[in-house]
């Protein structure tokens, strides 16, 4: 019986699964296709011109600022969030509620609005235009989602843990290794996931107060709709390290037992 | 620890003075915004399109969570692949197997119902699913855990049944993270114009979308309509999301 | 302003103490007084000064503010006024609730000599003071209806002196009442909400600050004009040497992206400058982040120095003042232009004036597959025709879109506005999916029209077809139309934002772009095909030797004659119309 029911529930996993993933692989050939009209199911034409616009200077220039952006972007926002999501967790404080939407705004407001807010204070300190823009203007945006998520998984069973290895005589940073990070790694690596993932989608900001230096989103977007095999292959770089952290995050997030 | 999270609240809140109050967001424009019937459509539309995409992918999400609980990463990773495509590139996958022409169509023949620009918006409301359940599988999965499977067998040896397993040690772990995921999936739905803008309809649109068109010919005048726009989601995000966590309260007696 | 805060103030002193008094002897015989004997210790010395001068400045601030001797640290903005005075008032009524609350007990002075009660009803329930919460509350108003150094240093130290003789009451309080008022002590806060929370009372005070601080500022003109050096070439080319040029230009087309790329920037480091191209998804993206500066209050080092723009956004820019003034006309190329020629001296028949070099021309073209229609319609009435015999196999992309806009003008031109929208009208039921929803961007027409779910495409750019092939996007059999009465055409330029960091630069790169060697690489159909805005006539037989080497416009994609050209509209009618065909066609 239950051998059965774990077979019914792997079918259906899989399916679920397959049918989330097929349609992007309609990209990939979309990529390659330099001519693919209807009623064709396969294209007409194969070619590398988006291949080759994906090799630019520009392209790889984007490439490269996007990653150290979202690298730092996310560094700041772990470092910051998890402080603030343990108090919330634990609700140490008299009045999460007001914390925690003060936190959680940038995400219920639509972007675009925190963007025009942030690019005029941003040239008011005469900031605009820097790495340090940048990154704060993405951190913005990045640290609520971290926040969110890690608030799932920090709470007083967390407390409790670290608890018993007080008790247990672990120093400081023992407890931290060996008790703390374990518990948390698979919210650590679902909150590092998302907090990358925005940060390297991110487009109105990067626009608005990078002075021009080439983020991918910002390339990419202009092709969106005016030139499809551009825009394909352009969004396969820009999905590559983004599938990668995804994968490097469920690694991360298997339990070890 | 309470002093960095002061820290990060005093910068929060720094973050949300930051919202474009300009002078332009004046009585005037409140009055244009709400004269203007293509903006009650909008409103309206809007709503719908939300609270379907969010309640059909919490519901989604749910289910696969529980389905997937036990199995490996590789299925986990194949289901959130969506998670990384930013939302416009989703939408233009969309269109690409969806509409009319596209290769749904191709390889089926004929295509039963209108997705892709129809009236009812549901071709925005498949993207979205498409594109939030993955992500609140993720976030339940999180939550999920070491912890509750745990809890879970437990209960089982005590010959607790199944569905009281789900309701009493499995609910009560994800409710938390789901209602918080749903609120930031309405939020964005709420205030986001690429997917409908490619896969909506003309009429009605979205608020967001309205909110784009108001600058789209008339840039500096338009401004302040598009801001007044925007707040009016944004406030419907927070009215949202403080509704939730007051039921939320209610519900767990915290 | 000020004065107003000044009478807030005294209002609230007057009724506070003098009345209050008053009021006391009447009801119940005596007034209490003050016993000054008890208040000599050096503590309460310190905090009665500390309070007397806290309160004699924030009383000083508006009176000074008001006389001119003193300026406002910032404009005042109309919510900031009533905010000022709502929390005036609710001072003033917190006070008086205090005082009618204390009844008998209440006296200038704390110390009773009769053994009442620790009084812990009403507004007592919130704070322990609740009379100092009004004066600091008032105190606040006043500031912010009159902000100057004065009373901001007043409210800092009445705050000081408030939380002095909070400290030396309480010490007097405990030792007479004990333990009741410890517990009542750790119940209630000394000074309400504001002592228990200092973050959220710091967050909110900084949102207040910062919000103060938004609302001055910005108002500052960016230097329009450009310095005449315009005129003195060498020095500007000089002053160029070594800096960007940052080129915000639409992105989605690969063949401008490459030419820019691969022909103009090689070109330009030759001059010693560099180009740093900036694609945007939307030209008007561009423009916001130029209003963003001039809303933030910059007036150079702006990160925009050239611009890929035309039509509303250079009018809208036009009208705000966001381009740098009379540097166009002064360009040593710009001699290669024809001054006559009102298409390259008018964008959308708003007077260039300087503002922005020619670039680009357009020409509104149409597209058909002629695998599939033998004999393409000529004219807007042969459309009709065909779209009745071919019900559902037209359409165009709905305005706002920029093609779609243009496609509307381009019948308004033809036809005149009413007759236009009847056309329009008349062809609704007969398009795509009944007219009921249309593309919403020329690129999804395009897509349409390659799969074969409509006949036409439509675009401003003369090459389309040809870009279309060169794409994938069109198959090999479609070819260029254009209308028989009339085509709608334009120039696209480039501007200069006011507060450019490096506005010799952007004038060096805009000068290159009508270099006639630049012209004629980009009217090449191997490139660009894009039609010059140079005049040929005006140039010298070397120059003009460079178009005569681009290849004769044969190709199949690539429209032989742009027939009879319409200028374009009025750069303000076209919201209008837009407007018009929302109400009328979409509804």
């Amino acid at each position: 019986m239950g051998a059965e029911r774990s077979r019914a529930s792997r079918t259906a996993a899989a399916l679920l699964a397959a049918a989330f993933a097929l349609p992007l692989a309609a990209l990939v050939v979309r990529a390659f296709a330099d001519e693919w009209r209807a009623p064709a199911v396969v294209p007409q034409q194969f070619g590398l011109r988006g291949v080759h616009e994906t090799f630019s200077s520009m392209s790889l220039e984007a490439f490269g600022n996007s990653l150290l952006v979202a690298g730092l972007t996310l560094a700041a926002a772990l470092a910051l969030g998890w402080p603030a999501a343990r108090v919330l967790g634990e609700r140490r404080l008299r009045h999460p509620a007001l914390i925690f939407g003060l936190l959680a705004l940038p995400l219920l407001v639509p972007s675009y609005a925190t963007g025009t807010g942030l690019t005029e204070w941003f040239l008011r300190f005469g900031l605009a235009d820097s790495l340090l823009a940048l990154v704060l203007a993405h951190l913005v945006l990045v640290l609520p989602y971290v926040v969110v998520v890690l608030l799932a998984g920090f709470g007083p069973a967390l407390r409790d843990l670290e608890e018993m290895g007080d008790v247990h005589g672990l120093s400081r940073p023992a407890r931290l290794w060996l008790v703390t990070l374990p518990a948390v790694r698979p919210t650590l690596a679902a909150a590092a996931l998302v907090g990358f993932l925005v940060s390297w989608s991110e487009y109105g900001s990067s626009l608005a107060v990078g002075g021009g230096r080439p983020m991918l989103p910002l390339v990419l977007l202009p092709f969106v709709g005016s030139d499809p095999e551009v825009a394909a292959a352009l969004s396969l770089l820009f999905l590559l390290p983004a599938v990668a952290a995804l994968v490097a995050a469920t690694r991360a997030a298997r339990e070890p037992l | 620890m309470i002093v960095v999270l002061f820290g990060g609240a005093l910068a929060g809140a720094l973050r949300t003075s930051l919202q474009p109050l300009d002078g332009p967001v004046s009585l005037q424009t409140w009055r244009e915004l709400l004269a203007d019937p293509a903006f009650g459509q909008a409103l309206s539309f809007t709503a719908r399109i939300a609270g379907l995409a969010t309640a059909a992918s919490a519901i989604l999400a749910l289910v696969i969570a529980l389905v997937l609980r036990r199995h490996g990463g590789a299925l986990r990773a194949l289901l959130a692949l969506p998670v990384p495509v930013p939302h416009l590139l989703v939408a233009v996958v969309a269109v690409l197997w969806l509409a009319p022409g596209g290769l749904a169509e191709r390889l089926l023949g004929v295509l039963p119902v209108d997705l892709v620009h129809d009236r009812a918006g549901l071709g925005i409301v498949a993207v979205y699913v498409y594109k939030e359940t993955p992500f609140l599988v993720l976030l339940l999965l999180a939550a999920a855990g070491r912890g509750l499977a745990q809890r879970e067998e437990m209960a089982a040896a005590l010959g607790v049944s199944r569905a009281q397993r789900l309701r009493w040690v499995i609910w009560p772990a994800l409710r938390g993270p789901l209602v918080v995921g749903s609120i930031v999936v309405a939020a964005f739905v709420l205030g986001a114009f690429e997917v409908p803008q490619v896969v909506g309809p003309t009429s009605p649109l979205t608020v967001a979308e309205y909110a784009r068109q108001a600058t789209e010919n008339d840039l500096i005048g338009g401004e302040g309509l598009r801001a007044a726009a925007l707040l009016v989601s944004a406030a419907a995000a927070i009215a949202l999301a403080a509704l939730a966590v007051r039921l939320a309260k209610d519900v767990d007696g915290r | 302003m000020a004065w107003i805060a000044l009478a807030m103030v005294s209002l609230f002193l007057v009724t506070v103490f003098p009345m209050r008094a008053r009021l006391r002897l009447r009801r119940y015989g005596t007034t209490g007084g003050v016993d000054w004997a008890r208040r000599r210790s050096a503590r309460w010395i310190a905090a009665d000064v500390a309070f007397l001068v806290g309160f004699a400045l924030v009383v000083a601030g508006p009176l000074l503010q008001g006389l001119g001797v003193l300026d406002a640290l910032l404009h005042v903005p109309l919510a900031l006024a009533v905010g000022g005075v709502a929390l005036g008032v609710a001072g003033l009524a917190l006070a008086v609730w205090a005082q009618e609350t204390m009844g008998v007990a209440w006296r200038p002075d704390i110390a009773p000599a009769e053994g009442a009660e620790v009084v812990t009803r009403g507004p007592f329930a919130i704070a322990r003071h609740p009379s100092y919460v009004a004066m600091l509350a008032v105190a606040l108003g006043a500031v912010a209806l009159a902000p100057n150094a004065c009373g901001a240093l007043g409210v800092v130290v009445l705050l000081v002196g408030l939380v002095a003789t909070v400290r030396a009451e309480e010490a007097e309080l405990l030792a007479r009442y004990g333990d009741a008022y410890r517990a009542y002590a750790a119940r209630v806060g000394a000074l309400g909400p504001v002592g228990r929370w200092p973050g959220v009372t710091a967050a909110a005070l900084a949102i207040l600050a910062l919000a103060g601080l938004a609302a001055c500022g910005g108002s500052d003109e960016p230097d329009g004009s450009a310095a005449a050096t315009a005129r003195d070439w060498p020095a500007v080319l000089q002053r160029a040497r070594g800096d960007t040029v940052r080129f915000w230009m639409y992105g989605g087309d690969q063949r401008v992206n490459d030419y820019v790329d691969d022909d103009v920037a090689p070109a330009l480091a030759k001059l010693g400058v560099r180009l740093r191209r900036v694609p945007v998804g939307d030209t008007a993206d561009a423009v916001s982040r130029i209003v963003a500066q001039r809303r933030a209050g910059r007036r150079s080092g702006g990160g925009v120095d050239l611009v890929w723009i035309n039509g509303e956004n250079f009018a809208a820019g036009k009208r705000a003042g966001l381009w740098l003034r009379d540097w166009s006309t002064a360009l040593p190329n710009a001699r290669g232009l024809d001054p006559g020629d009102t298409t390259v001296s008018t964008d959308f028949q708003v007077p260039v004036d300087g503002q922005e070099s020619p670039w680009q021309r357009a020409a509104f073209v149409f597209a058909y597959d002629a695998d599939r229609v033998s004999a393409p319609p000529r004219d807007l009435d042969a459309l009709l025709a065909y779209a009745r015999a071919h019900p559902g196999r037209v359409t165009y992309p709905a305005p706002p879109d920029f093609t779609g806009s243009a496609f509307v003008r381009q019948v308004v031109a033809i036809k005149g506005e009413d007759a236009a929208f009847a056309y329009l009208e008349a062809l609704k039921p007969l398009m795509w999916r009944r007219g009921e929803t249309l593309p919403k961007s020329q690129a999804e027409l395009d897509r349409l029209f390659g799969d074969g779910q409509v006949d036409f495409a439509m675009a401003y750019d003369a090459d389309f077809v040809a870009a279309g092939v060169r794409k994938g996007t069109f198959p090999r059999s479609a070819r260029p139309l254009v209308l028989r009465s009339g085509t709608l055409a334009n120039v696209s330029f480039v501007a200069i934002p006011a507060d450019a960091a490096h506005p010799d630069a952007a004038k060096v790169l805009a000068d290159l772009l009508l270099d006639p060697a630049q012209q004629a690489r980009k009217a090449d159909p191997r490139v660009l095909g894009n039609p010059t805005v140079l005049d040929l006539g005006r140039l010298d037989a070397a120059r003009r030797g460079a178009f005569a080497r681009v290849p004769e416009r044969s190709q199949r994609y690539v429209p032989r004659d742009l027939g009879r050209l319409s200028a374009e509209f009025a750069a303000g009618r076209v919201a209008p119309l837009e407007r018009r065909w929302r109400q009328e066609i979409l509804r």
